[in-house]
């Protein structure tokens, strides 16, 4: 209910009185009103009416009881109208289908169009329609426009398919063979969304673009962004099939064209392109390809946006991970600011403690960096730092200087982190116990000049006395002594850890007089505590050590057990880099790992464009030579100057090509492809006529007359060419221009 | 990808709702606002993961932009597509705030119509958007408009329309630079970088070819390999740019060659180039803390404020923050230039100054008492950050030249009026102390 109050529309002057009363949608004066404007025939009532309903339609009310009313107006002269009916219908079509039949004849026209816009626009709305009754209309639509003339409506054409694939699957063949098509398109524009269509649709069919490999390799510096981050996600995919492991030096020539052609892309300022280049460069290339994206990469890590900056570290850090040599020259970059957010501040001390281990020149900075931010006034990036040091400590010969920073936050005022210190030496020391006696014995003397605040720390020590107790046997005793002493005045977890050590101390070979005493004496003080697991624990260790059960003989080996060390997480490196389950740690719904490599690389003959006249396989050792000639001349071409390779990408040779391409194509479909449509969807079309007459009776007294008679007769047959330029005329002259050529499609 | 799109004002209302795809339901807008919007206190990861729908939102101002989806993404796309969105939208309406998006919502469904189709993000750049999309509604178009568009969306030069006419040629050229630094308490630079940008606003008729110059380490070496006898040249300062990138605009592959930059502009305002430098970096302040804790109950500070750069040159909007321990109870500053004031909300100290001249030194004393407390922590120490804005670059960038050739129309280099400025300004600008 909270937002439902706010009349959207504030330039509306006819909305401002009634800003409360007209509320709610159901009212029912309100929607007649609404219903009224709609109505109206007056264009700009009509307009005002709409930016209304889109208006509820955004504030998430349900509007579809003016549906019939609206549907009508899609085919309104007006393009703002228009526009605004098309967002309308793309909402409730599903809901309303048989009504929104209604408006298919209208795209249908629209289709036909002599504007390449309204061509493209009228595809764009038919295909977001989802309805799976028009499949046949929207695929014969579809095959027309990526034969169109204009690149635009192509473009149009290749972003349907994903669309009508997944209303109708079973229309997936048809699908492929235009896609199939569409690769081959010159124009970048197409090209991008071509990419995109064969993602969606059929991402395993390598073999259309064996072909058009080159062609895409040398094309992907000239589309679009969002188009090159689709080249690449298809290109690595194909690279990872066709060739095997990259070694250096010994690349295949095309493997190496893919990781030249997307070098450029590293100076893009799409933060995502750079970063998928990056991450194209880890899963094709060498090392040195890897080098080479480095810099972009830290640019991006230390930029300005929040988000891009996150995102380019946990690339950063993956890379610390696998490869820190090439990262650590760059660790002045990974300073952390005390005005960073947290997540980008954590991060930071991840990437620094994975250089500290993997290159252990760096690890003095660190070290100093990680001490000072284990001071700092936040908890968690203080308890993330010491744990840290304790990782980076692991290392043999970090240990001592390590160490002696550890040991002076143990007594840090603050609980976590002290905590955190005397776990992460606990740890160090249960790898190595051997070498880290002197630590023991430091932390035990600690204990017992009872400088040792924080009680999780406490435990550690008292743990680590106890679980090494042979080393340290001239001062175990004394902690005891101190533990049993204090032992009133601590908590449970003390308490208990307190019990545990007199257990393992009583168990030890050879026991002097004064622990046994002390050990009575803790388990007397035990037995009568207030917490029951206290006394629980301590009923159960006595019967252990000094009871008569068959168990006791093995008290020792029970007590002194070997614990296990504890594993460092490794690194999640399930996910591919850069994708959002890496982000999140889980897999999300149509992630797709990457393929190996493959074994044996399949031949270079695959991916030469066959020759015009002749295919001849046989010969493919000649065939390989000339097309390597061509293609080395090509790259000479385009590195010379780039507005020749513009041209001949735009150029009017390859406008000219696809126009007869199309026009021969549509002629012929034209021939073949009438019949056959007016027999699938000959039910559709039925629909559509009764449902286009319901709406004429319904309307004619409203509107003018012919009108209405054009929406009958173009509806009944709208293949029929004659009226479709009856009805194209009169739109035009609207707009007085005398046009001179555009009707050659059309007409013809 | 994308499978919706969803715009909220801060109380976490809907401003605009957009779904494009089947599996994301309405009821995923109040799953957003619930754990998102209104959570308390913790901080919101850009990236949120509500019963295996995934969130990613960006926040501008009041409003938040979240795009919705179910499916495997690349989350860079994402983002940059949603600060794409903004750009867009700041282009027509200025400032983003709820009261222009509700007044603009139609536009806006236009504009996400047109970008995002399906999910799939689509031609992004504002001036072919103008074309056929205005604050107005679709105008009806003259013939020649449509041509226009047509060349406009399936043209190479996505960016500008041609017939542009300006009776005076102009071009004004920006070097943004923000300065960050992280010093260590011995006076130690821990690490410092520029990163900066060249914005350009361009009015010229045609479709005129501009060629950028700056004093790049690479370029100047190349050219002074050419042209050996020209030794005087390479005598002047020149900087080493770690990294850059740039407009769509700007011929790639030329760069990449000879590190050329050439170019046909977009008309109007744009950002032509990002670029950043990590080298002799002149950083234009220093401060110089001094604390000093006499007891329990007794801070003393003193700080030292040293501008480092040409005395002709003046320093504006300067502003230190010093931050206090928590249990401060007054604080007395004694400071010879500027305002400053304790602002105990912050836990700081603000030492404001309007401007200082370059190769000056100034001075602030603060004797800060403290309330006895029981804990018995030391004071953590945060460091000093400052803010600051100098009249040039403090990367030592220079623009060189930057020439127009406009083969068609007649005029020339010589006829464009060209006007350049150099804003250095801080960004992370912190002294451990």
């Amino acid at each position: 209910m909270k937002f439902i109050d706010i009349v959207l529309d504030m330039k509306d002057a006819s909305s401002s009185g009634s800003a409360d009363d007209g509320a709610i949608l159901a009212d029912g004066k309100k929607l007649d009103d609404l219903r009224n404007a709609l109505e109206s025939g007056k264009d700009q009532q009509q307009i005002d009416a709409m930016k209304k309903v889109i208006g509820y339609i955004a504030k998430g009310r349900n509007a579809s009881a003016l549906f019939p009313n609206i549907v009508k107006l899609v085919a309104s002269s007006q393009p703002e109208l228009k526009k605004l009916v098309y967002v309308y219908l793309e909402r409730y079509a599903e809901e309303q289908q048989d009504l929104a039949l209604l408006s298919i004849s209208t795209f249908q026209r629209g289709l036909k169009d002599h504007n390449q816009l309204i061509r493209g626009c009228a595809l764009r709305v038919m295909s977001s329609i989802r309805l799976p009754i028009i499949s046949p209309i929207l695929l014969q639509g579809i095959s027309e426009a990526s034969t169109d003339m204009s690149p635009y409506v192509r473009k149009t054409a290749a972003h349907a398919i994903p669309k009508l694939a997944s209303i109708d699957p079973a229309t997936r063949e048809q699908l492929i063979e235009i896609i199939s098509r569409l690769l081959g398109d010159r124009a970048p524009l197409v090209a991008g969304s071509a990419v995109l269509a064969y993602l969606r649709v059929c991402p395993d069919r390598v073999d259309l673009l064996h072909k058009n490999y080159r062609k895409l390799c040398q094309m992907l510096i000239d589309v679009d962004e969002w188009g090159q981050l689709r080249f690449l996600e298809v290109l690595t995919r194909y690279a990872r099939t066709q060739f095997t492991a990259p070694k250096a030096g010994k690349l295949d020539f095309d493997h190496q064209l893919l990781l030249t052609a997307c070098q450029p892309l590293l100076l893009s300022r799409n933060a995502a392109v750079v970063l998928k280049v990056v991450a194209t460069c880890q899963e094709l290339g060498t090392d040195e390809d890897i080098a080479k994206t480095i810099g972009p990469l830290m640019n991006l890590a230390s930029g300005d946006r929040r988000e891009t900056k996150f995102l380019a570290l946990e690339v950063v850090y993956r890379l610390a991970c696998s490869s820190p040599h090439l990262v650590s020259p760059y660790l002045k970059n990974f300073t952390i600011f005390w005005a960073e957010s947290e997540q980008i501040a954590l991060l930071k001390i991840k990437i620094l403690t994975k250089l500290a281990v993997g290159s252990p020149g760096t690890a003095h900075q660190v070290n100093r960096e990680l001490e000072t931010i284990s001071f700092w006034d936040k908890e968690k990036l203080a308890t993330e730092a010491v744990r840290s040091l304790g990782e980076i400590a692991t290392v043999p010969e970090l240990t001592q200087t390590t160490l002696v920073k550890l040991m002076t936050l143990i007594n840090d005022k603050r609980e976590v982190v002290s905590g955190e210190a005397v776990v992460s030496i606990q740890k160090l020391i249960q790898i190595n116990p051997e070498r880290n006696e002197p630590v023991i014995k430091k932390l035990a003397r600690l204990y017992i000049r009872e400088t040792v605040g924080t009680s999780n720390a406490k435990c550690s020590i008292l743990w680590l006395v106890g679980e090494y107790a042979h080393f340290i046997s001239k001062v175990a005793p004394d902690v005891l002594r101190v533990a049993a002493k204090a032992f009133i005045k601590e908590v449970d977890e003390v308490k208990m850890h307190t019990l545990t050590l007199a257990a393992k101390m009583s168990v030890q070979s050879e026991i002097p007089e004064q622990v046994a005493l002390a050990t009575t004496y803790v388990f007397n003080l035990a037995r009568y505590d207030q917490s029951y697991d206290l006394r629980d624990r301590a009923r159960f260790l006595k019967n252990l050590i000094f009871g008569e059960l068959e168990l006791s003989k093995f008290s020792k080996a029970i007590l002194t057990a070997p614990k296990p060390v504890p594993t460092k997480v490794e690194v999640d490196e399930r996910f591919r880099c850069g994708t959002l389950s890496s982000s999140l740690g889980i897999e999300a719904r149509m992630y797709s790992a990457l393929p190996d490599f493959a074994l044996e690389a399949s031949p270079s003959s695959l991916r030469e464009l066959p020759k015009p006249i002749k295919k001849a396989p046989a010969k493919t050792t000649v065939a390989r030579k000339a097309s390597k000639s061509v293609s080395s001349s090509e790259s000479e071409s385009e590195s010379e100057s780039e507005s020749e390779s513009e041209d001949c990408t735009s150029g009017p040779d390859a406008e000219s090509q696809s126009e007869s391409e199309s026009e021969s194509e549509s002629e012929s479909e034209s021939s073949e492809g009438e019949p056959e449509l007016s027999e699938e969807s000959a039910l559709v079309k039925t629909a559509i006529t009764n449902a286009a007459e319901a709406v004429a009776a319904e309307r004619a007294p409203s509107e003018s007359g012919d009108h209405a008679v054009a929406i009958i007769e173009d509806s009944s047959d709208p293949e029929a060419p004659p009226i479709a330029e009856i009805i194209i005329n009169p739109d035009r002259q609207a707009s007085n221009d005398s046009s001179p050529e555009p009707k050659s499609t059309v007409s013809s | 990808m994308i499978g919706g799109l969803f715009i909220y004002n801060h109380k976490g209302e809907v401003l605009i709702s957009r779904i494009y795809r089947d599996n994301i339901t309405r009821q995923a807008t109040d799953a957003f606002r619930v754990n998102v919007i209104h959570a308390r206190g913790t901080v919101r990861s850009p990236v949120t993961s509500i019963a295996r729908t995934n969130f990613f939102h960006v926040k501008r101002g009041n409003v938040w932009i979240c795009a919705v989806t179910k499916d495997n993404v690349n989350a860079a796309t994402v983002f940059e597509f949603l600060n794409r969105i903004v750009n867009v939208m700041q282009s027509y309406f200025s400032k983003i705030s709820e009261e222009n998006i509700k007044n603009n919502f139609v536009l806006i469904y236009e504009l996400l119509d047109e970008i995002l189709d399906f999910g799939y993000p689509q031609n992004t750049e504002v001036g072919a958007l103008k074309t056929f999309i205005t604050q107005q509604g679709i105008k009806t178009q003259s013939k020649e408009e449509q041509a226009q568009i047509t060349s406009q969306v399936t043209g190479q030069i996505g960016w500008r329309r041609e017939g542009i006419k300006y009776r005076r040629n102009e071009l004004f050229l920006d070097v943004l630079e923000s300065v960050n630094l992280l010093m260590s308490p011995q006076g130690q630079v821990l690490s410092s970088h520029v990163s900066g940008k060249v914005k350009m606003k361009s009015y010229l008729s045609g479709m005129p070819e501009c060629k950028f110059g700056m004093n790049d380490k690479l370029t100047l070496d190349k050219s002074a390999v050419t042209r050996t006898d020209d030794a005087s040249k390479s005598g002047k300062p020149s900087i080493a740019i770690d990294d850059c990138t740039f407009h769509q605009c700007v011929r790639l592959s030329k760069f990449e060659a000879d590190r050329a930059i050439s170019f046909i502009p977009p008309d109007g305002e744009y950002e032509l180039m990002r670029y950043r430098t990590t080298k002799e970096i002149n950083l234009p302040f220093r401060v110089i803390p001094l604390v000093k804790e006499n007891s329990k109950q007794k801070l003393e500070l003193k700080i030292v404020l040293k501008s480092n750069f040409k005395p002709s040159l003046l320093g504006q909007k300067i502003e230190v923050r010093i931050p206090t321990p928590k249990n401060t109870a007054s604080v007395q500053l004694l400071c010879a230039k500027g305002k400053a004031k304790y602002k105990s909300s912050d836990n700081a100290i603000v030492w404001k100054l309007k401007r200082l001249g370059g190769m000056k030194e100034s001075t602030i004393t603060a004797e800060v008492e403290l309330l006895p407390t029981s804990d018995k922590k030391k004071w953590s120490r945060p460091p000093i950050s400052m803010n600051f804005e100098v009249p040039f670059a403090p990367s030592g960038l220079k623009v060189r030249y930057l020439k127009v050739f406009e083969s068609k129309l007649n005029y020339s280099d010589h006829d464009v009026i060209k006007w350049v400025r150099y804003i250095g300004r801080s960004g992370l600008y912190e002294t451990r102390c």
